[in-house]
């Protein structure tokens, strides 16, 4: 049986920064994940809705997992996460926010909107490549994430 | 025969009226001279039979009453009508005055000509004094009710309508007296607790366990709503029965305005400070992040020199999050603060031992915890204060001892007294107020971090909590922290610093 094609990995994150490092931990753990990004809110929900620059679904495969920032323009992360999780076509892509918030309250509200687990970005390179790796084992080795029709992906 | 016994008839009535004591009955002649006297007369008025029989009746009068004429008006009266009845001052033999009630009555003889007159005096001087009392009570009430503007006095009978109005109640609530008497004063609550028949609970209460307050929305006259706290108290009269109730409302639309401007004002305080944290925070994070991956990228490019402005760099950024993360700390410990409740002291400091206790095995110290109470606080506070404290009884040791804590408590009535001692460096006195104000620190950051902020932090939450702090230290003799607690809240607790 033929391994499914790398599992898209959205990243939802408005500072170009966290973006090129989390991409290059990415790199650095070796994973060969298709990492994709969006700016904004408005723009991750055009992307999972294929709405505006994203109808065609060739330039946005289905995420099997979605890294959210919570702090963003247009539509915070909060916002977002509660649209997904309301949505019975996307409320089974697995959520992991990644934030720089350690708020007791960003951490409550997000599990209670059902974000599947909540990060807190690190400050050193080094550490963010082990969170990536740790992210890789477990999401991508251990988990069995929900399987869809060739089709609907 | 009928003479004598007319004559008869007339000494036993003469001895009867004699007899009597708390009367003065006297009789006159037409021209008002004291023809007869009585037991009664001689102890209200002080004169004997002999001293006064044959006197005018005028003596019994004061001064301006005779220059007024007024005892030949009385006799004159009495003539022409038949009665005169008065009250006024009379005069003693001894000079003194006595409130009396007088009935002088014209007596005819038998051929209809007037023959005298009766004059039957009671000493009322007593009753009189207690008529000037209650209505000088009365008086005073009318005058408390009348001229309070801020409270609405108002009585309502035993079905709720109302019977009377003060000026108070027209300031607060609009209506005129006229417009609102025999109204039901269910007219002041909105529909909705009509419905709910809140009018009729409050009477109910207020029937039964004596006694109604309560605070909520009420309605004036032209259908504005304000805030008013509200007493309903019954009364009854001597047989037990219940008369109505008297209800007494203030006006605290502005209390009400304030606290809700306060709590705004914090949320508004606290969003800002989050939003300024997070917005500080974030170039700094940028500053770690790059600043650490230089230091890996260019390890082997840079000399120790490079190397060493690099990681001073670095460690301005880490303190300034510390920084920033306390100054947001210190600003929440008013705009999140929450209501007081019973909270165990042992149980927070045994918490908060645990969390520090990675740096109580590095250091080889050990914390010792005596009793401590339950007092009424907040507890993310109380943590946060015991954490500082202790931490910092950890962080001032001796270079080459390890650090021992000891805390305890003594009860002090309605205040509890929480010291917190360890056996470090300790230090100066004279410099106890510097040490609880925000950003002063006695020592260089080379020598113990920090940001000066974890006693301005304590002091603060203490404060909050309605207690004190202080120290008692000597170089190298360790330091006791002190910190008073009130026991109990009642009222007033509620963030407002």
């Amino acid at each position: 049986m033929a391994k499914a094609d790398p599992i898209v990995i959205l990243m939802a994150d408005d500072d170009a920064d966290d973006r090129e490092m989390t991409r290059e931990a990415f790199e650095s753990s070796h994973l060969a994940n298709d990492l994709r990004f969006v700016a904004d809110g408005v723009d991750l929900m055009d992307y999972l809705n294929r709405r505006g620059i994203y109808s065609d679904p060739a330039k946005s495969p289905r995420p099997g997992i979605i890294l959210l920032d919570l702090n963003m323009p247009k539509k915070d992360g909060r916002e977002a996460l509660q649209e997904i999780k309301a949505d019975p076509k996307l409320t089974d892509i697995p959520v992991i926010v990644l934030t720089t918030s350690k708020e007791e309250e960003d951490i409550n509200r997000s599990y209670t909107l059902h974000a599947n687990s909540y990060i807190t970005k690190p400050v050193t390179f080094g550490a963010l490549v082990n969170i990536v790796a740790s992210l890789g084992k477990y999401w991508l080795e251990i988990v069995e994430l929900p399987h869809k029709r060739r089709s609907i992906a | 025969m009928a003479t004598h016994q007319r004559t008869h008839q007339q000494e036993q009535f003469r001895s009867m009226m004699a007899g009597v004591q708390d009367c003065a009955i006297l009789l006159l002649t037409r021209d008002g001279i004291i023809d007869s006297w009585n037991a009664g007369a001689e102890r209200m008025k002080g004169y004997r039979a002999d001293d006064i029989i044959g006197k005018h009746f005028s003596i019994f009068y004061p001064k301006d009453a005779i220059d007024k004429g007024w005892p030949e008006f009385e006799l004159k009266v009495a003539a022409s009508e038949g009665r005169f009845e008065d009250e006024g001052w009379r005069v003693r033999k001894d000079g003194s005055l006595f409130w009396a009630n007088v009935i002088i009555t014209a007596w005819k003889n038998d051929a209809g000509d007037l023959a005298g007159f009766l004059k039957i005096t009671r000493d009322i001087t007593a009753r009189r004094e207690m008529e000037l009392a209650l209505r000088e009570s009365e008086q005073r009430f009318r005058h408390l009710v009348t001229s309070v503007k801020d409270y609405a006095f108002i009585l309502i009978d035993v079905t709720g309508h109302v019977r009377s109005w003060n000026p108070g109640a027209e300031h607060i609530k609009g209506y005129t007296e006229a417009e609102i008497i025999g109204k039901h004063f269910s007219v002041f609550y909105l529909p909705e607790a009509i419905e709910q028949g809140w009018p009729e609970h409050e009477l109910e209460v207020a029937r039964t366990e004596g006694r109604f307050e309560d605070e909520g929305w009420r309605v004036r006259k032209d259908g504005s709503r304000f805030w008013a706290n509200v007493i309903i108290t019954p009364f009854h009269d001597d047989t037990g029965k219940l008369r109505g109730f008297w209800k007494i409302t203030r006006d605290l639309t502005q209390k009400k305005l304030a606290e809700e401007h306060l709590r705004r004002s914090n949320r508004e305080l606290e969003q800002f400070a989050s939003v300024a944290a997070h917005d500080l925070q974030e170039p700094l994070r940028k500053i770690q992040a790059f600043g650490d991956r230089l230091q890996t990228r260019a390890a082997s490019v840079l000399d120790g020199q490079s190397k060493d402005y690099l990681e001073r760099m670095l460690n301005s950024a880490t303190r300034m999050r510390l920084l920033i993360n306390d100054l947001l700390t210190f600003s929440r410990i008013t705009t999140k603060a929450q209501p007081f409740v019973p909270i165990d002291l042992e149980r927070i400091v045994k918490e908060v031992v645990s969390d520090l206790e990675v740096r109580i095995l590095q250091t080889g110290g050990r914390v010792e915890l005596y009793p401590l109470p339950v007092v009424e606080g907040d507890a993310v506070q109380m943590r946060q204060l015991f954490q500082n404290l202790i931490g910092n009884a950890l962080k001032f040791r001796k270079p080459d001892e390890p650090p021992v804590v000891t805390l305890g408590a003594t009860n002090l009535g309605s205040f509890v007294e929480v010291t917190v001692r360890d056996n470090g460096i300790g230090f100066e006195e004279v410099y106890l107020d510097r040490i609880f104000e925000v950003f002063q620190r006695l020592h260089s950051r080379q020598e113990y971090e920090g940001t000066g902020m974890g006693l301005a932090i304590c002091k603060k939450i203490v404060e909050r909590h309605g207690g004190s702090i202080t120290a008692k230290s000597a170089p190298g003799g360790g330091a006791t922290f002190i910190v008073k607690l009130p026991i109990e809240h009642k009222g007033g607790q509620n963030g407002e610093s």
